[in-house]
């Protein structure tokens, strides 16, 4: 055998041997930098609060609501039907279950949404589809649906429509009154006229006889 | 990076392009080491030329070392090579059948091929029963039995890796020692088996 031959074959083990000392790469599953700040300039990772609403009440069995607030803010006020996972225990491991799956509409929710937004963005950089935000958040939620603002009397009809269609998934959730606006009206006092009095006048009715 | 055509830095065209120089320098290299000449591939099997053995276990194992190490430095994605996709029936007859095509007929399909280029009767002839069993197997293939047959343990793109769940590296290393052990072995078969000129 030529020593050329030997040498190879060391080298060829040596490599080989070397292959032991290199640590298996952490594969990292996050997404590609590019393809996230796409995403997050993405108009469509907003869902608005009247689509929201449409969902609840018809019941949409593909809408999961996630509330990120701290959980007595949660209590004070919430989506009927929303998880409150709070922003900081998002990624533990028995909570990414809610958001690692292919089956749900993910929706964030916060108080405005900047943790809502901050949520979102761990989810989407691990690569978890779909994944939504609240737009607006909560104070959008109030606004609009718990108590929404009549429009002026020259809005357009769609307005009014929407306005009703709120006024309806409000009471949906519970509002028992709208607070409406004062409406002033113009109190029209008529001038009675003095009741007559009728006294009627007591006639003697004489008794009749009669036989 | 890598590998450079799933990430687009090499198009769909020039893929091919450069896959028909590869082939011309892959088939330059087979006719320049000998193995066009049957008597030289089929030595494996007699004992008196392990060429065809070292080579290919060789570049094997070059290949897949070559591969962890720039999986490691971060230059190929390791998990997005295609992996062949194995079907057990399949893959055992079809190794029988090339194996017995290989001692009876001199030829691997590839050296068949080098051998018309330079020429040579028998690598004509092997080259026509090549389609000529192409052609039955299509013919058969209508035969549900064989279809079946043939789609028949299907395992998915797996490799050896994953379906024994063992450490590439560690596997590699074994692989490594005993492709030279059998290397070292050949060498000494070949002493002890009387010369052959080809």
């Amino acid at each position: 055998m030529s020593i050329r031959y030997i040498i190879l074959a060391l080298v060829l083990i040596a490599v080989a041997f070397g292959l032991l000392f290199i640590t298996v790469p952490e594969k990292s599953n996050q997404i590609e930098v590019t393809t996230f700040l796409k995403s997050i300039n993405d108009p469509a990772r907003f869902i608005n609060t009247d689509d929201v609403a449409d969902r609840i009440i018809t019941e949409d069995p593909t809408l999961l609501i996630i509330d990120v607030r701290k959980p007595a803010e949660f209590e004070a006020f919430n989506i009927p039907g929303s998880v409150n996972i709070p922003l900081g225990d998002l990624m533990n491991e028995e909570n990414r279950k809610y958001i690692n799956q292919n089956l749900l509409d993910v929706v964030f929710v916060s108080n405005d949404g900047v943790y809502a937004n901050t949520a979102w963005a761990l989810a989407a950089q691990n690569g978890y589809k779909n994944l939504y935000v609240l737009e607006r958040g909560l104070n959008r939620w109030f606004e609009t649906i718990m108590a929404p603002v009549e429009p002026a009397e020259t809005a357009p009809i769609e307005e009014f429509e929407l306005f009703s269609v709120r006024k309806g998934a409000g009471q949906y959730f519970g509002v028992q009154a709208y607070i409406e606006a004062p409406v002033i009206e113009k109190v029209i006092q008529k001038k009675r006229a003095p009741k007559k009095v009728i006294v009627k006048e007591v006639q003697e009715v004489e008794a009749e006889g009669g036989c | 990076m890598g590998p450079l055509t799933p990430n687009g830095i090499i198009s769909t065209e020039w893929n091919y392009v450069i896959a028909v120089l590869i082939g011309m320098a892959f088939g330059f290299i087979l006719e320049a080491s000998g193995f066009s000449s049957s008597r030289k591939l089929v030595g494996v099997f007699y004992g008196y030329d392990f060429a065809v053995l070292r080579v290919f276990f060789t570049a094997g194992l070059v290949a897949i070392i070559g591969l962890l190490y720039l999986n490691y430095f971060g230059y190929i994605d390791y998990s997005v090579l295609y992996v062949y996709p194995t079907y057990l029936n399949s893959a055992i007859l079809g190794s029988v059948i090339m194996g017995l095509g290989f001692i009876i007929g001199g030829f691997c399909p590839g050296t068949s091929l080098t051998a018309v280029a330079i020429g040579k009767l028998d690598g004509w002839v092997f080259t026509g029963g090549l389609f000529i069993g192409i052609f039955i197997f299509s013919e058969l293939f209508n035969m549900e039995a064989v279809e079946n047959f043939y789609n028949g343990n299907y395992l998915g793109h797996i490799t050896i890796m994953d379906y024994f769940d063992i450490n590439p590296y560690g596997f590699v290393l074994i692989f490594t020692l005993l492709a030279v052990a059998a290397f070292t072995i050949a060498s000494i078969v070949r002493r002890r088996v009387k010369q052959v000129f080809y």
